[in-house]
């Protein structure tokens, strides 16, 4: 059973009308202009060159290699995403992940696939990303529009990070290549990085923590700003995605991909946390083939969950814990230095005790809510 | 020296003033002691905080213009570029049992689990206004301690070991709050100027200024060795150096690999995976620099037969 709200799922920015009439503290206008100044100053002026680790290690794949042993690389090397290079063009070209995964499994679970599982054995990234998402696409509601792009999108080591931010949030993806051209014509590219706003959290939290009083909004409550997505009893009567955890899988990315968001949390029938299913917990089905014996909606989430959870997982766990919690009481700094953590995507905001979930807050909630996008801005990078 | 003793008896710790000037492991329990408050008599109720600081800074014990010069001296300024921070470590017990252990320090690194211990980085603070004692506060520890100042003629300033990040502090010179206008400076909450001191971790790229940076000419020779010909590729290639294997690509831990720094050997050079020949995807894998970082890009290619 699903505890889905039968309703469409398609999700509005994150600016909350609050109804609650508990009393929480109200925030001061000056206070949010002043720290969204602050930190709009300080992203314009550093650039996509500080985030770079001293000694970075990325991983790239040809886009002429198998879909299925793409998949494996991910899995092995623990990583959700790729750059694609393309040796006739000498060119980056686009980005593999997790989503790209989701799909293509659900194409061959669907009725009326047009991939036979021979196909699947050689069927090239290129060919799944000319072809066969074209006609899923058309059956997306909004989302659409970011699954059929054709071009990389990704930014220069001088270009700042409110850019480098802004790309992420307008193209929703995750993550931004980071490339250098070299040459004059623009033609010898140099991948540097790959830029996510995890990254751009950890510089802003690790430049202005010593001086919390330069950004007041830090200290309120989450509770308090309209940053996240709230469960309706709390926030606005939006529907709140969770799943029990005998969810079918194919349930689950159907909902993933469906409602556009990265994570599901799963729930019990209290509606107390247990665990979360996010599209990066797609490339376990790669252990052992997994993806080729099951069929989606045979395997439950919890079984699904239970392949990625072994010993040697090198993705895996982050602080010894998969779903970082935390209360809504919990002040916004508190909040963006564990999200500065990397791996950290999102906090499951829970109520004390009894672990009964009340909402999620991402990292795009946290810089949309700090740029004050999509209000304030008015680029559109493409 | 003789304020030197007197602060030390002070305080309980029992050092001879000639020991003092050679401190090698004991310098780090009573580094603080010793390096920022060597030439001043120090108010009784301030000595337990500044010491607390001390095992933030204990890089003074590497430190040029302390305890071997004379109050007098300019002394040799340290380049920060030249020495190798030291983590932090939590000083030894002291005697009287006051705790040396700072609580600030040890809630910034619990909230900071498997990750690399955070980098501290050099930074000159000084006041060229005169005075006779000239201490600093800052935001680095909340504002709970005092550290003074070295002084040389009417010049005074100190080296802080600090991670990234921007701080308030001010000055107490004699006595009084003061800024200095020299250096930059902004109201802190309460309205008070105090300056800022942005400590960052790009250490820009400058290498005409050193000197001894030259780079030697090329050797004497010509580049007239001729091509291989069929008889040289029926040998056996020649060894690989033993230096090329310094790769940082076959780390499996991904943490160890992002904080060890590529060997300059290693760069430019393109390395396959091994076993190469019995699959149909191989590995290709390269190091480059790009200004004062290093990217390792690992390739996973079809092999077409």
């Amino acid at each position: 059973m699903m505890s889905l709200c039968p309703r469409n799922y398609s999700y509005c920015p994150s600016v909350i009308i609050w109804q609650s009439d508990e009393a929480v503290p109200r925030i001061s206008v000056t206070d949010l202009e002043v720290s969204r100044h602050r930190i709009s100053l300080f992203l314009s002026t550093h650039n996509a060159y500080e985030l770079l680790p001293e000694s970075g290690k990325i991983i790239a794949l040809d886009v002429n290699l198998p879909v299925k042993q793409a998949f494996h690389i991910l899995y092995e090397q623990g990583i959700s995403v790729a750059p694609l290079w393309d040796f006739c063009k000498g060119q980056f070209v686009g980005v593999l992940s997790a989503l790209d995964f989701i799909l293509i499994l659900k194409e061959l679970g669907s009725h009326g696939s047009n991939l036979t599982e021979e196909e699947l054995e050689t069927h090239t990234i290129a060919a799944w990303k000319e072809g066969g998402k074209l006609h899923l696409t058309r059956t997306m509601d909004g989302n659409g529009a970011s699954f059929s792009r054709r071009h990389l999108v990704h930014a220069g080591p001088n270009d700042c990070l409110k850019d480098v931010a802004l790309k992420i949030l307008q193209n929703k993806v995750a993550t931004v290549p980071i490339i250098h051209f070299s040459s004059q014509d623009g033609s010898v590219p140099q991948l540097l990085h790959l830029a996510s706003l995890s990254g751009i959290l950890k510089c802003i939290y690790r430049y202005f923590r010593h001086s919390s009083s330069s950004l007041p909004i830090l200290q309120q409550p989450i509770c308090s700003i309209p940053c996240g997505t709230w469960v309706p009893k709390i926030g606005d009567s939006k529907p709140f995605a969770m799943l029990r955890p005998n969810a079918s899988l194919s349930a689950a990315l159907a909902l993933l991909v469906q409602a556009g968001v990265s994570s599901i949390p799963i729930v019990d029938d209290n509606g107390s946390l247990l665990d979360i299913y996010s599209r990066s917990d797609i490339t376990a089905l790669a252990k052992d083939k997994v993806y080729a014996q099951i069929r989606l909606d045979e395997m439950s989430i919890l079984e699904a969950l239970r392949l990625g959870q072994d010993a040697n997982s090198p993705h895996g766990v982050f602080n010894g814990q998969r779903c970082q919690m935390c209360l809504r009481s919990d002040p916004l700094h508190e909040v963006m230095k564990r999200l500065a953590n990397p791996g950290v995507r999102r906090l499951i905001i829970v109520e004390a005790g009894s672990n009964r979930v009340e909402g999620i807050i991402s990292l795009s909630d946290v810089f949309k809510f700090l740029l004050g996008y999509p209000e304030f801005v008015g680029h559109h990078f493409t | 020296m003789g304020n030197a003793n007197g602060r030390e008896e002070e305080v309980g710790n029992g050092i001879e003033e000639d020991e003092s000037l050679s401190l090698t492991e004991t310098g780090r329990s009573n580094g603080g002691a010793m390096g920022l408050s060597y030439n001043h008599a120090q108010v009784p109720g301030r000595v337990a905080s500044s010491e607390s600081m001390g095992n933030i800074i204990d890089n003074n014990n590497n430190n040029n213009n302390n305890n071997n010069t004379p109050p007098h001296s300019p002394g040799r300024s340290p380049s920060p570029l030249l020495f190798a921070p030291q983590l932090p470590v939590a000083p030894l017990q002291r005697g009287d049992g006051l705790p040396f252990f700072n609580n600030i320090w040890q809630n910034e690194s619990q909230g900071v689990v498997d990750q690399p211990p955070e980098r501290a980085i050099p930074s000159m603070i000084t006041w060229n206004y005169g005075g006779n004692n000239v201490a600093v506060e800052g935001s680095w520890d909340n504002w709970t301690s005092r550290k003074m100042l070295q002084r040389s003629g009417k010049d005074h300033s100190i080296l802080l070991v600090l991670p990234i990040g921007i701080y308030h502090y001010r000055f107490i010179v004699d006595g009084e709050w003061r800024y200095n206008p020299d250096l930059d400076f902004a109201p802190d909450e309460m309205g008070h100027v105090c300056n800022l001191l942005n400590v960052n971790d790009n250490v820009p790229e400058n290498l005409e200024s050193v000197a001894e940076f030259e780079a030697p000419p090329s050797p004497d020779y010509s580049y007239s060795q001729t091509l291989p010909t069929e008889e040289d590729f029926a040998k056996e290639p020649v060894a690989v150096p033993p230096q090329l294997h310094l790769t940082v690509l076959g780390m499996e831990n991904p943490d160890e690999a992002s904080s060890s720094k590529p060997q300059h050997v290693v760069l430019n050079h393109l390395f396959i995976e091994k076993g190469w020949a019995s699959q149909s995807v191989v590995a290709l894998g390269l190091t480059h620099r790009y200004q004062s970082k290093y990217v390792t890009v690992v390739l996973y290619k079809p092999l077409i037969r």
